[in-house]
């Protein structure tokens, strides 16, 4: 049995540190395809061609991919990330600098939809079939199709013109919480939505599922209390298949929530990346990139132990994939 | 034929499925008709006429160009099908070559695929996006790709895990001693019974591939302009919102609706043809 | 030969310009300032490096110049040159000019007192062709001409030109690079001065933070004048959108926006709205090497089958006044009789059929920006009528501005780019010569007229006689055909009503620390 976990998390190892090499890989690819540089875009016409060749050489844009994808990877390996040609400030602090702001929204939309999809999804299971069931089902669905960036324009569109409820830029005054706390609520939501309806139908299907299962029957006959069997084994047993969407939804958001970010002009992982890249400061743009695929395998891997932990016919399936 | 009516009869029979089949059906009887449905030249510009309000010749108003913002709403839809289901098409053979062929290869082969897979899935899809756009320019072709890349590992790993629960069924243990050659096999066999989940997939990642496209056009780097994709439409709309609020909020609304429409439709569909399966995401 | 040349020529452009509503604020307003005595600005841009010789963009410029001093500024809300950090500074002859410096401007972080040392280490930096294995500055064109900065004392110095350069005193001693940075400062932070700059100026960064923006707060150790705010915060909004919900929601005090974006909010209680004309210039280029475009008469046939103002009400909602050859009217050399050609379907048939030229289609390349796009739809549906099929091709910055570089620059068609200008033509005229071909002359256009008209008007100290020259050579341009003018844009500036902003004219080159309390 041991022997068999520390093979599985060996295996797990190996796989996630090739996901994260090959993600490089493509990067590099891409990187050497892109066209343009720092130098002329940021600049224009006041970059003179020498300045440019400069840029390209300090970036190592001029050696073969091997060798940068080489060099990327000793430096990665040393804890160096590179340096932001433009400013020569290193990226690691770069990314440190706006890696909280991405955090706080993910985790918040993530806890968020939690916190409104399990409810909604355990209401829906124990009154199956109802209009209550119904209503929440097409809710669920209509929250989950509507793309996120619409809802944030919506969002705003109501909330900050219309209404003139809530602030609407940026992250707000670094030493002011209640001020931050305001300026999180709408991207959260957001961002949040799509997963409060995802949350709730698994929760509900998975529900749905454990308490047919013939264990829960028999605790039923013998009259265990209602509530009981709803909240402490159907729950519970609900909830692994949602953990497992967490995963994939944090791992998801990290990269992925520049839409929001850039409609309610917040600082964040995900438009460093599209800044960085818009401008082709590459040093940049691999440093973030890095970050966001290894936090989004670490995530995954994490998921995946837990998973087995709870579960562990999920370790065969596991092996097996 | 016969099959088919008997599932939309079915899928037709509860409320969502009824509804999503009904948007469905608008949506892409506005796509393949738009030049008759739409009342102006989706192209055609009025400078001197920008931000009419809705009118009798207008139904909608016009754009900052002038334009006639029904008529782009509708040829909106022509666009947001034509890059879905090419999208759709392409990852459905692509992914579901590469899942085949994973299941058939030796263990290290397969796990070369998975994994090609998982990078794909855990690289920012936004970055390539961008990189793809930057390198070849924008356009609805490589919107097209753009999709098509990101969505071949949902085809690929279903149409694997789909060909793995085959393989070891007696008929095709049969056929494999009778020497059936392996293009035999998938042909005849695996593909016949592997399609019914994988089209109930593709029909469940049509509003994905008009999501990532709206998103990629709100950023400017989806459909060339003057292409009136619902993308373009909102970011327009979001452009000039103080002098109407009336673009931005009847397309992101098309674009929701439609969504939603497709997203019902495909669920019923696949609570129709297996409901055991589940939307692998 | 004295600074007064350049001072009249600058004077009579900024009375050319009119100052678009703008009063001209006190230096030293502290007195007025009342309750606030901090206000929020935006850029457009995140502010990268705030050090003069290596700035990235004019966002990064407004904020070098309030860190810094240099030998001479630009007065509040005037393109005329004052002093600054220079007690005296004399043109001795057309090559050198003598500079004296004030005593006592103290550099922060205790880096000391500003030296002629200081003043010799910041203009040869830039100016002069970088050390071994040192990085050259971009701006090295600024200062064209200078060959060595002479220290004749602790506090005086001597700038020596190999050649005349009758724009030195607006583009380099007065601004982002003559700015003077202590020599000890540079050499001891290292690239981290990029990011922890030392300077002497009324305002010292006190944070640079990554998506957010700058914190600029008064410097204790200035010499002059304290600046009647004692924080700015100089916040980096990308969006134009987000920019007005911000100004609306009392967030921000001051933005430049886009009119389109700018115009609804003449409106809101509490903001007042002005606009300029801009110093940018935004035009069309036809590659007059890459066929069709090699015949003229094509490239005459689409400058009449465009209607610019049509194009500009799409893109500037009307808003932007039209241009019609290079310089516009602020700066020394606009041509007032160019040619304004107005839209002539007929006669543009007409060179198309004369040219034998059928079923053209062609390429136009713009920034994925608003105005652009706008513009590339309108000039597509016009040229549609003379029967010039045009295709939009819109890129991101890094994909635009790189398009027209070297052998890729061949393939280029049409495109439309925006440069920004300063006052002064030669700056607005250096891209345009035939070495620049490959590199920002993407037109191709080689004109060994051009070239010399440029050369001489550069090297010319008399300003009318270097007005005469500049409009000859926009005439040579304006013969070619190959550059359809659109605009230099207009700035719509939404500020609170209770602030007074301070800009050289142009609005490009703000002056946060002339910005008061009205």
């Amino acid at each position: 049995m041991r022997a068999e976990t520390a093979r599985y998390l060996a295996s797990r190892l190996v796989t996630s540190a090739l996901i994260i090499l090959g993600a490089m890989l493509l990067l590099f690819a891409l990187s050497a395809l892109v066209p343009g540089d720092p130098a002329v875009t940021l600049l224009g016409p006041q970059a003179s061609p020498e300045f440019a060749r400069q840029f390209i050489r300090e970036m190592g844009l001029d050696r073969p991919l091997h060798e940068r994808l080489w060099l990327f990877l000793t430096n990665v390996l040393t804890g160096n990330l590179g340096t932001d040609v433009l400013s020569g400030r290193p990226v690691a602090g770069m990314v440190l600098s706006v890696i909280p702001y991405t955090f706080v929204l993910t985790f918040g939309a993530i806890g968020l939809a939690v916190l409104l999809g399990v409810p909604l999804g355990v209401f829906a299971a124990t009154h199956r079939g109802s209009l209550a069931d119904n209503v929440l089902a097409f809710i669920s669905v209509a929250f989950i199709a509507v793309p996120s960036f619409v809802v944030a324009i919506l969002l705003l569109l109501v909330f900050s013109i219309w209404l003139n409820w809530l602030p609407v830029l940026g992250a707000g005054n670094a030493d002011d919480l209640w001020d931050q706390a305001r300026r999180l609520i709408l991207p959260m939501v957001a961002l949040a939505i799509g997963w409060v309806g995802f949350i709730a139908r698994l929760v509900r299907s998975s529900m749905l599922e454990v308490l047919a299962e013939p264990h829960i029957r028999t605790m039923r006959a013998y009259g265990v209390s209602e509530r009981l069997v709803t909240y402490k084994y159907a729950l519970k047993n609900a909830c692994i298949p949602t953990i497992a969407l967490l995963g994939m939804g944090i791992g998801r958001l990290l990269g992925g929530a520049v839409l929001v970010e850039i409609v309610f002009a917040r600082p964040g992982l995900g438009r460093l990346i599209f800044d960085a890249l818009s401008v082709r400061n590459f040093p940049v743009v691999q440093g973030a990139v890095l970050v966001v695929v290894v936090l989004f395998v670490v995530v995954n891997l994490l998921v995946d132990l837990s998973y087995s932990a709870i579960d562990p016919r999920m370790r065969r399936a596991g092996a097996a994939k | 034929m016969k099959a088919l009516v008997k599932v939309l009869r079915q899928v037709c029979g509860t409320l969502p499925g009824a509804l999503g089949f009904a948007i469905v059906v608008v949506v892409l009887g506005a796509a393949i008709f738009a030049p008759w449905v739409a009342t102006h030249d989706p192209d055609r510009l009025d400078v001197m006429n920008r931000f009419a309000a809705p009118s009798a010749a207008h139904w909608l108003g016009t754009d900052q160009l002038g334009r006639d913002l029904y008529s782009r709403l509708v040829h909106g839809a022509s666009i947001a099908m034509v890059v879905a289901l090419s999208a759709i098409a392409a990852a459905l053979v692509a992914g579901t070559l590469l899942g085949i062929l994973a299941a058939w290869m030796p263990p290290r082969g397969e796990a070369a695929v998975l994994i090609l897979f998982d990078v794909i899935s855990s690289f920012p899809s936004l970055v390539l996006a961008l990189a793809i756009v930057a390198v070849f320019g924008p356009s609805t072709f490589m919107v097209v790709v753009i999709a098509a890349v990101t969505l071949t590992p949902h085809f690929g790993r279903v149409a694997r895990a789909q060909v793995l629960t085959l393989r070891s069924a007696p008929f095709l243990e049969a056929e494999r001693i009778l020497g059936a050659g392996l293009p035999r096999i998938v042909f005849h066999h695996i593909l016949p019974n592997i399609m019914g989940p994988l089209i109930v997939l593709a029909s469940m990642d049509i509003p994905v591939v008009i999501t990532i496209e709206a998103g990629l056009s709100f950023l400017g780097l989806g459909v060339r302009p003057p292409l009136a994709s619902w993308g373009v439409l909102i970011q327009d709309g979001y452009q000039y919102l103080s002098d109407s609020w009336v673009p931005v909020v009847v397309s992101s609304a098309a674009l929701a609706v439609a969504t939603l429409g497709f997203t019902l439709f495909g669920e019923a569909l696949r609570d129709a043809v297996d409901p055991r399966i589940r939307q692998e995401r | 030969m004295s600074i007064d040349i350049v001072r009249r020529q600058l004077l009579a452009g900024t009375a050319a310009a009119g100052l678009g509503g703008l009063a001209l604020a006190a230096r030293d307003a502290s007195a007025q300032a009342g309750p606030r005595s901090n206000i929020s600005v935006r850029v457009e841009r995140d502010p990268e490096v705030i050090d003069p010789g290596f700035r990235t963009g004019p966002h990064d410029g407004n904020i070098i110049r309030v860190v810094y001093q240099r030998l001479l500024r630009h007065r509040v809300n005037s393109g005329d040159l004052e002093m600054d950090a220079a007690a005296e500074v004399t043109q001795t002859s057309p090559t050198i000019i003598d500079f004296r410096l004030k005593p006592g401007q103290m550099f922060t972080d205790g880096f000391g007192e500003m030296t002629a040392e200081d003043v010799k280490f910041s203009f040869e930096r830039i100016g002069l062709e970088a050390a071994a294995g040192g990085r050259p500055s971009p701006y090295r064109g600024d200062w064209a001409g200078l060959e060595r900065v002479e220290v004749t004392g602790q506090y005086t110095g001597r700038v020596v030109l190999a050649r005349p350069n009758a724009g030195l005193m607006a583009i380099a001693l007065g601004d982002v690079s003559g700015c003077i940075v202590s020599k000890r400062a540079v050499e001891q932070r290292g690239v981290e001065h990029n990011t922890r700059p030392v300077g002497s100026g009324p305002y010292a960064l006190a944070a640079l933070e990554r998506q957010r923006g700058a914190t600029l707060r008064a410097s204790p150790t200035h010499a002059g004048g304290r600046p009647a705010f004692n924080e700015i915060a100089v916040r980096f909004i990308p969006d134009h959108r987000a920019t007005e919900l911000a100004l609306r929601a009392g967030e921000l005090d001051f933005a430049v926006l886009p009119p389109s974006v700018a115009e609804p909010l003449r409106t809101v209680p509490g903001l007042t709205l002005s606009e300029q004309p801009g110093l940018q210039y935004i035009w069309m280029g036809l590659n007059m090497e890459k066929a069709p475009l090699n015949d003229i008469r094509v490239r005459q046939a689409i400058r009449l089958g465009l209607d610019v103002d049509q194009m500009l009400l799409a893109g500037y909602n009307g808003r932007a006044p039209r241009l019609n050859a290079l310089i516009p009217a602020p700066i020394l050399g606009h041509w007032p009789q160019a040619p304004a050609y107005s839209r002539n379907v007929a006669e543009a048939r007409r060179l198309l059929a004369e040219a034998g030229a059928r079923n053209i289609r062609l390429k136009l390349l713009v920034l994925n920006q608003p105005a652009f796009q706008n513009m590339a739809l309108v000039a597509r549906a016009l040229l549609q009528e003379i029967g010039v099929t045009v295709e939009v091709d819109a890129r991101d910055a890094g994909g635009f501005w790189s398009a027209g570089r070297g052998d890729a620059g061949r393939d280029i068609e049409m495109y439309m780019s925006v440069f920004n200008g300063k006052l002064d033509p030669n700056f607005l005229m250096q891209w345009f010569v035939s070495s620049q071909i490959g590199t920002w002359n993407w037109q191709r256009f080689a004109s060994p007229e051009f070239d010399s008209l440029a050369e001489r008007a550069l090297a010319e100290l008399n300003p009318a006689r270097r007005s005469a020259l500049v409009i000859e050579a926009q005439q040579v341009m304006d013969r070619s055909a190959a550059f359809v003018w659109l605009t230099n844009n207009v700035s719509f500036l939404a500020h609170r009503s209770w602030l007074r902003p301070a800009s050289v004219p142009g609005w490009l080159d703000w002056q946060y620390d002339g910005f008061a309390a009205a």
